[in-house]
């Protein structure tokens, strides 16, 4: 397995010292937990720009350039704030539900490759990790809708829990069709299967590709699939009886999990960072090193989730939950087919 | 009370979910549409919208040259307001400047808090003076800091060339009858009370 | 907090949620109390009256001039039909003739505001369904509307533009080209509309077949308005009862044929553009008229005693003012009628049997304005 310049650089420094490197776990967490805690704030601004742009609006524009600091004075503001625990909540639980809802959201950046060799931990099961990872988040917001003991949240929280249920299957079995097509779930592996050709490009890797955005959409309860918040229906669905502190690890790992969609859909469907197989005819001088592509495509994704988020409206749950077992099971199910046919035709082993 | 979930056909569902991807691909070129175009908004205290001069904003008294208000303290307005916001106290005016200003203010104060800018008060004033102008931005920490007193009323520059065609001017007319707006023929509510 | 403890039935299936008056879609101060079984209704009941403000009684205590201000509270996003039907009672009342430019003037500014109440409900029913960016948008074409109802009347929200016995101010210069102008661009914003939203397969899922008020139901709660066309019913008081100049104008009544949330919707987008047709051929009618614009009262203005009832199509309905005089300064008693007490009322056992989102979409339909239903 290659090592990444990080931890080989540490492995070095510290291999052998107790048969555990603890700086080459250390400095990456310091390191993904800082990309995520910053990435939100620009994330943030950047849901409000867009959101705004796309209203006609401006958006925030007065704190630092184009507004860029507004987030890091709400946030500051969010710090300050009281916290507001309702005297009936369950304490414990609430208190547990925005790190339980955290806490997954920085875990699926372990596997991430963020460039050549630029991953903390190359597990040979790194698709398998990030989908049992992520299925933990609504796990929190089930928490936080009991925990809270209010009627709104506990009907965000089972909306979530419904949702939950629903949206696993098709979303890894979209993926399933892939790992058949690479015959690896690593990440780095499934990057390098991708050399020739994004997996986007074939037509199971297509199917694949738009049923995993609208299930990442439903994972991360953006609109159409927004119910466990429905600002209009539920107040502020499983978040009404938040506040301050706690409020702001909600909203942090709901942008955490913004950013780690859009780089699962990086790697898995769009080539990593590998510079788009469209872009060929371009010189090897001309190259960006691989992180360089890999922030350009995850930056595009975002906008595209946060595009979808402002255009439209949201379905009922019954809907939510016909969309997914009567469509996209189906769909999925038909894809995983496809990509056994479509393997046969181009002559592809199952393993390599 | 029972409840049944509607029953679609597998065509019906594939018709539902296609025109979804369609409709929502159409709705995005709406939005990316939007999102390239220039905003709307004015970014406020930095940019302003232009008002009409005859926005009914916050209250102001035209003076004549020596700086008096041109008001002879009948109380139309404070008889005509729907909310008794207008308070008026005045005596005799020991040295009038004029046959009709023989009263003098001691206090013309209006609650701006409870006023609701409807302007029949402006409509009153049988000489004029009393108006209401494209200002909006007076707001104050406590209702009662926003009891507007005579003294913060007064206004000294003269009507703009706009204005003007909206008021009749009192200095103008040494016996200033209701004013007379271009197509505004003869209208008033008359003096009730 | 929501809610109390369990009341009847089950509980273990059944919940009491307590929706609003702090509810972000009951459209101001509206309060729900719903009894769910999951996400269904089982039971719904409306308090009003976090908004009562006695219009009424209040009027008993003014003049007859210094009412007409307050009729614009009523409904407040749709002010001029209100203020219109009180002044068209109390010119009843006291036998006023209103000049021809006045009347042309009136028109004009009904239907531009009704442009601008259908603009807004456009985007709060966008809100209501989570669609955020069409309440902007609606919002944004309502602004350019708003801004030629302030240029005719010098406010932005509470006219104060009808009074008794004419309006209050003639136009200024160029507003008719500046009218035609932003109803040309806000009809040529619909088509997006109708992408971004109308069309939209989630939309339609959300709107079609869900609160379905059948014709005959729609007559017997007293609904009216667009309300009551969308569910079929060819009531207009432009039509049924025309007052002012309205005979003189041509448009087209839009109906809707099922009565669901989709055609409430609809054929709201519909009427905006029979009402900017009305106000193009107002605009070109009022060129040959000139004259007054108002009938000047004498000395103080106290009709003859009798009573008197006058109703005008408002953004929401039929607006009706019952005024009895007694040859007093002040009217004796002055009822309203108001469109959204009748839509809502009616409502209450309609609801039941839906989703709580189905409830905030057919409560958003109705487009209820709280001002005007508690009054």
């Amino acid at each position: 397995m290659e090592r990444g310049p990080i931890e080989s650089l540490v492995h070095r420094l510290f291999a052998g010292l107790y048969g555990i490197p603890v700086l080459g776990w250390l400095i990456p967490i310091v390191l993904v937990l800082g990309m995520v805690a910053l990435a939100a704030l620009v994330l943030i601004w950047l849901e409000r720009k867009v959101s705004g742009h796309i209203q006609s609006r401006r958006g925030p524009l007065h704190n630092g350039p184009h507004g860029l600091l507004q987030t890091v004075w709400d946030a500051l503001k969010l710090l300050v704030k009281e916290d507001i625990v309702p005297s009936s909540a369950d304490r414990l639980i609430m208190l547990m539900a925005p790190f339980v809802v955290f806490t997954p959201a920085v875990l699926v950046y372990v596997v991430m490759p963020f460039g050549k060799g630029w991953t903390v931990a190359n597990l040979n099961i790194g698709l398998l990790w990030v989908v049992s990872v992520l299925s933990l988040g609504p796990v929190g917001i089930i928490l936080g809708g009991w925990g809270s003991h209010n009627k709104w949240s506990l009907l965000g929280g089972m909306r979530s829990a419904a949702q939950l249920i629903s949206y696993e299957i098709p979303s890894v079995l979209a993926l399933g069709a892939i790992v058949m097509m690479a015959g690896t779930m690593s990440m780095d592996g499934l990057v390098a299967a991708q050399d020739q050709y994004e997996f986007v490009l074939t037509p199971p890797g297509l199917i694949a590709f738009v049923v995993y955005l609208v299930t990442a959409l439903a994972e991360l309860n953006r609109n159409p699939f927004d119910l466990p918040e429905a600002e209009s229906e539920l107040v502020a669905g499983f978040v009404t009886e938040y506040s301050g502190f706690k409020f702001a690890i909600f909203f942090l790992a709901e942008f955490a999990n913004l950013l780690a969609l859009s780089m699962i859909t990086v790697t898995v469907f769009l080539g990593g960072w590998q510079p788009p197989s469209v872009l060929f005819f371009l010189p090897d001088s001309a190259q960006l090193p691989g992180v360089f592509w890999f922030a350009i495509k995850t930056t595009v994704m975002v906008f595209v989730f946060q595009w979808i988020k402002w255009t439209l409206p949201r379905l009922r749950i019954d809907q939510m939950l016909n969309v997914c077992w009567k469509g996209l099971i189906p769909i999925t199910l038909g894809n995983l087919a496809l990509a056994c046919v479509w393997l046969l035709l181009t002559e592809k082993s199952w393993a390599r | 009370m029972a409840f049944s979930l509607p029953q679609y056909s597998w065509r019906e569902l594939w018709e539902k979910g296609w025109s979804g991807f369609v409709t929502a691909l159409k709705g995005m070129r709406v939005t990316i549409r939007y999102f390239f175009s220039r905003p709307t908004t004015v970014v406020y205290p930095y940019q302003r919208l232009e008002l009409p001069v005859y926005y009914r904003g916050r209250h102001r008294q035209r003076v004549d040259a020596n700086g008096i208000p041109w008001c002879i303290a009948c109380g139309s307005c404070a008889r005509a307001c729907p909310l008794e916001c207008i308070h008026i106290e005045a005596s005799a005016n020991p040295e009038p400047p004029d046959t009709k200003r023989r009263r003098k203010l001691d206090r013309f104060d209006i609650d701006l808090a409870r006023c609701m800018y409807c302007g029949l008060c402006a409509e009153a004033c049988p000489q004029d003076c009393l108006m209401l102008v494209a200002d909006y931005e007076y707001s104050a920490w406590r209702p009662q800091d926003l009891v507007a007193p005579l003294s913060v009323q007064l206004r000294p520059e003269p009507l703009s060339e706009a204005e003007l065609r909206y008021r009749a001017d009192p200095a103008s007319d040494p016996a200033p009858a209701k004013p007379k707006p271009p197509r505004e023929a003869s209208a008033g509510e008359g003096g009730e009370g | 907090m929501a809610g109390q403890t369990q009341v009847g039935g089950d509980p273990f299936e059944e919940m009491l949620v307590n929706m609003g008056p702090q509810h972000p879609s009951t459209h101001g101060v509206l309060r729900l109390l719903i009894r769910v079984s999951g996400e269904y209704v089982e039971d719904c009941r409306f308090h009003i009256g976090y908004l009562h403000r006695c219009h009424e009684k209040i009027s008993e205590s003014q003049t007859y001039v210094q009412n007409i201000p307050l009729s614009d509270r009523l409904d407040y996003v749709g002010a001029v039909p209100n203020g219109w039907a009180q002044c068209l009672a109390v010119e009843k009342l006291a036998g006023l003739e209103v000049p021809a430019r006045a009347e042309y003037l009136r028109v004009i500014a009904a239907e531009l505001q009704r442009i601008a109440s259908h603009l807004l409900f456009v985007g709060t029913m966008g809100t209501d369904l989570g669609a955020v960016t069409m309440f902007l948008f609606g919002m944004r074409e309502r602004e350019m509307v708003i801004d030629l109802l302030e240029a005719m009347s010098g406010a932005r929200l509470t006219y104060h533009y009808i009074r008794i016995g004419g309006v209050a101010r003639d136009l200024p210069d160029g507003f008719a080209e500046r009218a035609v102008r932003t109803l040309d661009t806000v009809l040529s914003r619909i088509p997006d509309y109708d992408d971004l939203f109308t069309n939209n397969r989630i939309l339609r899922e959300r709107a079609e077949r869900v609160g379905v008020i059948p014709a005959q139901t729609a007559l017997e709660h007293g609904f009216s308005g667009p309300t009551l066309r969308a569910s079929g019913v060819p009531y207009d008081v432009r039509r049924c009862d025309p007052y002012g100049i309205y005979d003189r104008f041509e448009f087209d009544v839009p109906l809707g044929s099922n009565g669901d949330v989709y055609d409430r919707f609809t054929i709201r987008l519909r009427e905006i553009e029979q009402s900017s047709r009305i106000v193009r051929q107002a605009l070109e009618g009022i060129e040959g008229v000139g004259g007054p614009i108002r009938t000047p009262i004498k000395g103080r203005f106290r009709p003859a005693p009798g009573w008197a009832y006058a109703h005008v199509e408002g953004a929401r309905g039929d607006v009706g003012y019952y005024i009895v005089s007694q040859g007093g300064d002040s009217p004796y008693r002055l009822k309203v009628r108001s469109p959204c007490f009748g839509n809502l009322a009616g409502l209450e056992h309609l609801i039941r049997g839906w989703k709580i989102a189905d409830v905030v979409a057919i409560l958003g339909s109705i487009d209820i304005v709280l001002g005007c239903v508690d009054r």
